[in-house]
């Protein structure tokens, strides 16, 4: 080990469940100091089980790591006064208030820094005294940034910090990072966005717990677009096929062109217009995305639009029935993936999937069969009888997904169900929705993924609570002047902050 | 130490936060100091009791009147057998007494006259008190009659209840509803907060922080320590201030003892919680071994003197065990200073042991 | 139809699933009760019992002898010391190595030989009223016997001859028995019941349930069922034990016991999804049943009769479900009656079942803001 390397990793093997599972295999890994590295894989392929070894939160079976020239068994204690580790559900107290929150990380880490300037930098200087339980997801993300770096760490270890933020904080977060001890901080960053990593100094691709890549990512692929393809390509390529979730999908029948409408939807919380006025129609069999920033109202629309909550004025009806007036009716329409994630953490997947065929009338043969097929679908087989809580990120959306489309409902409901999903699984997710909506299925759709808004018929563009353009992506872009989503997403909303 | 007073500083104002874990601290203790002192009651009561008269005499009605007259009785007169022991059957009341027909014949032949009585035997609680009101109010009715008996040699029993002469139930058990309350605080309240650290993800951003175990445990004890010993003194001014019962043991001592005893249940709340990193298991652990054995088995309500030879030992490694019996001291007795000490040094040796299991058991990886 | 079933089947089964999902909830869920059942059942008792009595004798005559062998023979007292120093009989009474000193006075043979009433003085500890109590009765039974056979007794006398019904040696484990059944199936029952629906809310999985298409009385149901059904299993655990380990007569109508049983749980489970359904996270959810809990066990009557309560005390004890669970066990189990005997007390459960559950479904339905 020499003085330039920060994190040196021989033969690491780390397995749960007593030896059953294995999820980091013998690996090896060398990072230099100041090198920001992203970490990909697929889902499930050992991520984080890398990163809580790399910070001594687990104890490996075998293998050496050395951190900071610290062992983080033996010396936990003083290594965690140079790193700053954001775990993916991060701690955030939800009950405490953002300046709470900080201060107290701070303060464990014994450091009394400039809270304002902090809070400033992750741009919550207006927040600072709401409790983080009732931040947008992307505020949160960048609260628990600046609690991980407060205290100017050597090691940065983020486990995905960027899913579900939208484009724009996403920037921002890459940037806080970036400055971070002025740029000299060594940085191991775990993503499934490609463009990100492609952005990196080295990325390290990971297959079931083992190292298939190492290398400047340019060395892959000269831009972020090829680099997705080479990426996929070494985790096994992804070859496009007829989707089967839509292949046993029968369409019922449907009267009038619009399935799914929404009626100058508006939603008050005492003075604060979550959303202003919300009108869309979508056809039947078409995918519409709503796009926006985190905060911006869209998860208000969603919940709304499903009956979750009440709308204060409007209202929205799915296949013809009024959603308001007749929520269990509207509601046998919908198959809905709620943004967090939100199926029993306590039963196996296999119960899981179960109950939800049960819940919407599947009967034994009958619901037998669904159950078979997601598992085949979606490759449960390894984690069918463990507790869905355990799953890795990825696949803990998967399952939401097989439960949300498994009794073929003619009008899907999903708010981002990509995030945190890898990039292969993400493919094939559209694949699915896609074929469904050959097949005559209606999808609502939110993503924070712009190349995925490509995908869409339709997309909305919503900030602040209203909607602020609405077209194919071929006439935002044209409208926005600009070459990708990304570009156009970000372009109308600056304009839009420009000219209010 | 710069970090466990953030770790005390967070745990406070989750506390002000979340009006819950006040309402366990203040208002729950009210309502309990409440009914020990006006909804239990051990000593005296009021019966229901239904008298048929067979004898129908003067005599005997003098001896009905006699019953109807006493503040703890209530009379039902009845003329049908049948409907009195359905009364009693239905629980309208609580014994039946029959005089019988040749009851004033006997009397005025100087034998013994029967009175009959039949209790409800379900309703046991009462069954002693009717039995007793009855032999009392009959004895004294004769000792006032005209056929009293001559003043005989015999027997009596003066009772002296030292400490609490009119062995008032309330005197006892008012200061000893503090060991149910500081029970809950230390066990139940504690034994939530490390589970909702690992249920809600916390754990994992603490662990990762520079944070050692001693920090989290100190972190964890202080702030419930105080809410506890908060909780004690608000009680104390409502036993004091509210009910104005005198207190005859010294302060410093009360609140010494209460704060071991303290420790001590903290100590098996916070066990419990870093043991069963699941909300719904730890409260239920704390229902089976902290408020039940303190509700039961403390002394509070049942005489711990009446069991069994080796539980009445076992009760002894209750910490509410000691805290009963030297609370009800502290009021009723002043400090019995052989028996606090004896009290204290267990706590503190038991309160020890279990901060030193504690800090061993609270995790510092995640698969720990 | 079959699908509105199997729908339900699918919720219930999720729900006992959670319930009993791994041997350690299981165990953690059926053992206590019953191992608490066994143990309270055998140790608790208002009866005073193994108490340690110190003598002084001043008198040191034939008579006081005899009186004193009298109280040696009772067998009520562990253990009877004879002392001559009073100070120190105080300081073991003071520090509850003995609970009562008897001091017979130096004229006790004096009073009684010139047919006199001759005082004894018993001292006992005022800080366990209950068992000061019972001293007193057992030791004024003794002197009342002694002074019996001193002087038999001429003239008219009135004795009370008792017959206890439905409990005819006032074995006080039955009580103890039958009212610890209906203690520990409501501790269990709100255990169980008032995390169900916090839990979903703070997991996010209610929202879930609510977009199925679950009627919010559907919903009801399939949190009612398991834990009702849990309960029910607990409770004919216990009772079996009761009837056969602990010898207590099941002498009312079987079928209407497990027809009461089954209301009265229905009113345990109502009042658990009630406070589940008004909290928002688990801990509150906890908090609010121990809360709940605390005051209930104390106001039932089980420790103390509900005649003697205050008014306003008697008045709130009419919402509470273990009052009159224990009032119609004690007497479905001691005594032969019917239905009509028990309605007062089932009425009022029925009452609290449909306010509670009613209101639990309420707030499933409103669960949208």
């Amino acid at each position: 080990m020499t003085a330039a390397t920060c994190i040196e990793i021989k033969n690491l093997t780390k397995t749960f469940d007593n030896g059953k599972t294995l999820a980091v295999d013998q690996l090896s890994l060398t990072i230099a100091k100041g090198q920001t590295v992203g970490l990909i894989g697929a889902d499930g392929a050992g991520k984080t089980t890398l990163l809580r070894l790399v910070d001594g939160l687990l104890l490996p079976d075998s293998g050496y790591v050395s951190v900071c020239g610290l062992d983080p068994v033996k010396d936990k204690q003083m290594l965690a006064s140079k790193t700053g580790y954001m775990p993916q559900k991060f701690g955030l107290y939800e009950d405490l208030t953002v300046r709470e929150n900080l201060e107290f990380y701070a303060q464990l880490k014994n450091i009394d820094p400039d809270f304002s300037q902090m809070l400033a930098f992750a741009g919550l200087s207006n927040f600072q005294d709401r409790p983080a339980g009732k931040l947008s997801g992307g505020m949160k993300q960048k609260l628990g940034l600046i609690c991980a770096l407060a205290g100017n760490p050597e090691l940065i270890l983020l486990d995905e910090p960027s899913v579900g933020v939208d484009p724009l904080s996403r920037r921002e977060l890459l940037k806080m990072v970036k400055q971070a001890k002025g740029g000299k901080a060594t940085v191991l960053w775990s993503t499934a966005y490609m463009d990100e990593a492609h952005g990196f100094d080295i990325a390290v691709v990971i297959d079931r717990g083992r190292i298939i890549y190492c290398g400047k990512p340019e060395d892959l692929a000269p831009d972020s677009r090829q680099f997705e393809e080479k990426v996929i390509e070494l985790m096994g390529g992804y070859k496009p096929k007829e989707s089967p979730v839509a292949e046993n999908f029968v369409m019922p029948p449907v009267k009038g062109e619009y399935t799914v409408e929404a009626l100058d939807l508006v939603k008050c919380y005492g003075h604060f217009h979550a959303v202003k006025n919300n009108s869309f129609r979508i056809r039947k069999g078409e995918i519409f995305g709503l796009l926006g920033p985190n905060g911006a109202g869209k998860s208000t629309s969603f919940k709304m639009m499903c009956g979750l909550a009440k709308p204060t004025s409007g209202t929205a009806r799915i296949m013809g029935t009024d959603i308001v007036k007749n929520a269990a009716a509207a509601r046998s329409h919908l198959g809905y993936m709620a943004q967090k994630f939100s199926l029993y953490p306590n039963l196996s997947v296999r119960q899981n999937l179960e109950f939800f065929a049960g819940a919407y009338g599947l009967v034994g043969q009958q619901a037998k069969e669904a159950v078979a097929r997601m598992n085949k679908i979606f490759d449960f087989s390894r984690y069918l009888d463990g507790n869905a809580g355990n799953l890795p990120l990825g696949y803990k959306q998967r399952l939401s997904l097989a439960c949300a489309i498994m009794h073929n409902p003619p009008v899907l409901f999903l708010d981002e169900p990509t995030s945190g999903v890898d990039v292969m699984t993400r493919r094939e997710f559209w694949n699915h929705i896609i074929s469904l909506a050959r097949k005559g299925v209606t999808v609502l759709v939110t993503t924070h993924f712009m190349d995925e808004a490509e995908f869409c018929d339709r997309v909305s563009l919503f900030y602040r609570g209203q909607t602020i353009a609405t077209g194919t992506p071929e006439e935002l872009k044209r409208q926005a002047a600009a070459q990708t989503m990304e570009e156009a997403f970000v372009n109308i909303i600056l304009q839009q902050e420009q000219n209010p | 130490m710069n970090m466990t007073l953030a770790f005390i500083k967070k745990e406070f104002l989750q506390i002000l936060r979340d009006p819950s874990s006040l309402i366990i601290a203040f208002v729950l203790p009210t309502l309990l100091l409440f009914i020990y002192a006006y909804g239990i009651n051990l000593d005296s009561a009021h019966i229901r009791l239904g008298i048929k008269n067979d004898d129908g005499s003067p005599i005997t009605e003098e001896l009905a009147k006699a019953f109807e007259q006493n503040r703890f009785v209530t009379t039902v007169r009845y003329n049908q057998r049948e409907q009195m022991y359905d009364d009693l059957t239905r629980s309208k009341i609580q014994g039946a007494l029959t005089i019988p027909a040749n009851f004033s014949q006997k009397l005025a032949a100087g034998t013994n006259a029967i009175l009959q009585l039949i209790v409800d035997g379900t309703n046991i609680n009462q069954v002693s008190h009717t039995q007793n009101y009855v032999s009392q109010i009959a004895a004294g009715w004769l000792q006032n009659s005209r056929f009293a008996p001559p003043q005989n040699a015999g027997v009596k029993v003066l009772p002296r209840y030292q400490y609490n002469q009119n062995t008032n139930g309330r005197k006892a058990l008012v200061p000893s509803s503090l060991a149910v309350t500081m029970t809950l605080i230390g066990i139940l309240l504690t034994a939530l907060v490390i589970s909702r650290e690992w249920e809600r993800g916390t754990m994992e951003a603490l662990l990762a922080a520079n944070i050692r175990p001693i920090h989290i445990v100190i972190g964890k004890y202080v702030p419930y320590f105080v809410v506890g010993m908060l909780s004690l003194t608000f009680s104390m001014l409502v036993i004091l201030f509210v009910f104005n019962l005198p207190f005859r043991g010294s302060y410093p001592v009360l609140f010494t003892v209460s704060a071991l005893f303290l420790y001590a249940s903290l100590g098996i709340g916070l066990i419990i919680s870093s043991l069963l990193h699941d909300q719904m298991l730890s409260s239920m652990a704390s229902l089976i071994l902290g408020f039940l054995p303190a509700l039961m088995m403390s002394g509070v309500v049942f005489p711990i003197l009446s069991m069994p030879a080796p539980f009445r030992w076992l009760t002894k490694l209750l910490p509410p065990t000691h805290y009963v019996s030297f609370i009800k001291n502290e009021f009723l007795a002043g400090t019995v200073w052989q028996n606090a000490l004896h009290s204290s040094l267990f706590l503190f040796v038991l309160g020890f042991f279990f901060s030193l299991l504690v800090y061993k058991k609270t995790a510092r990886r995640l698969d720990d | 139809m079959i699908k509105c079933f199997s729908r339900l089947w699918a919720l219930i089964n999720k729900e006992f699933l959670t319930i009993l999902r791994d041997t350690k909830s299981r165990i953690i869920i059926i053992a206590p009760p019953l191992i608490q059942l066994a143990l309270f059942a055998n140790i608790l008792t208002m009866e005073t019992k193994n108490a340690t009595l110190i003598i002084i004798d001043n008198s040191q005559t034939l008579e006081s002898r005899e009186l004193v062998a009298g109280i040696e023979n009772s067998r009520w007292f562990a253990k009877i010391i004879r002392s001559d120093n009073l100070q120190q009989a105080q300081r073991a009474l003071e520090s509850e190595k003995v609970q009562g000193i008897l001091v017979i006075r130096q004229d006790f043979s004096r009073k009684l030989k010139k047919g006199m009433t001759a005082d004894i003085q018993l001292i006992l500890d005022g800080r366990t009223p209950t068992t000061a109590i019972g001293l007193n009765d057992y030791i004024t039974q003794i002197a009342g016997r002694f002074s019996q056979k001193f002087t038999p007794r001429t003239g008219a006398c009135v004795s009370t001859l008792t017959r206890s019904w439905f409990n005819p040696n006032v074995v006080y484990q039955w009580y103890l028995v039958i009212s610890l059944i209906v203690i520990l199936a409501l501790v269990i029952t709100l255990m169980l019941t008032s995390l169900s629906v916090a839990r979903e809310r703070e997991l996010g999985t209610f929202e879930q349930l609510i977009v199925s298409p679950y009627t919010a009385f559907e919903i009801l149901i399939g949190k009612t069922v398991p834990p009702l059904f849990i309960a029910l299993i607990l409770q004919a655990a216990m009772t079996a034990a009761a009837v056969f380990c602990f010898d207590i007569p099941l002498t009312g109508p079987f079928v209407l016991f497990i027809l009461a049983s089954f209301i009265a749980l229905l009113s345990f489970v109502g009042v658990g999804l009630f406070i589940s359904s008004v909290c928002d996270n688990q801990q509150q959810a906890i908090l609010g049943a121990f809360a709940f809990m605390m005051p209930a066990i104390l106001l039932s009557g089980f420790v103390s009769p509900i005649e003697d309560m205050p008014l306003f005390l008697q008045y709130l004890t009419y919402a509470n479900p273990i009052r009159f669970f224990i009032k119609i066990g004690n007497s479905l189990f001691l005594k032969d009656i019917g239905l009509a005997d028990i309605w007062p007390e089932l009425m009022p459960l029925l009452v609290i079942s449909f306010a509670t559950l009613g209101f639990a479904a309420l707030t499933f339905k409103r669960n949208l803001e």
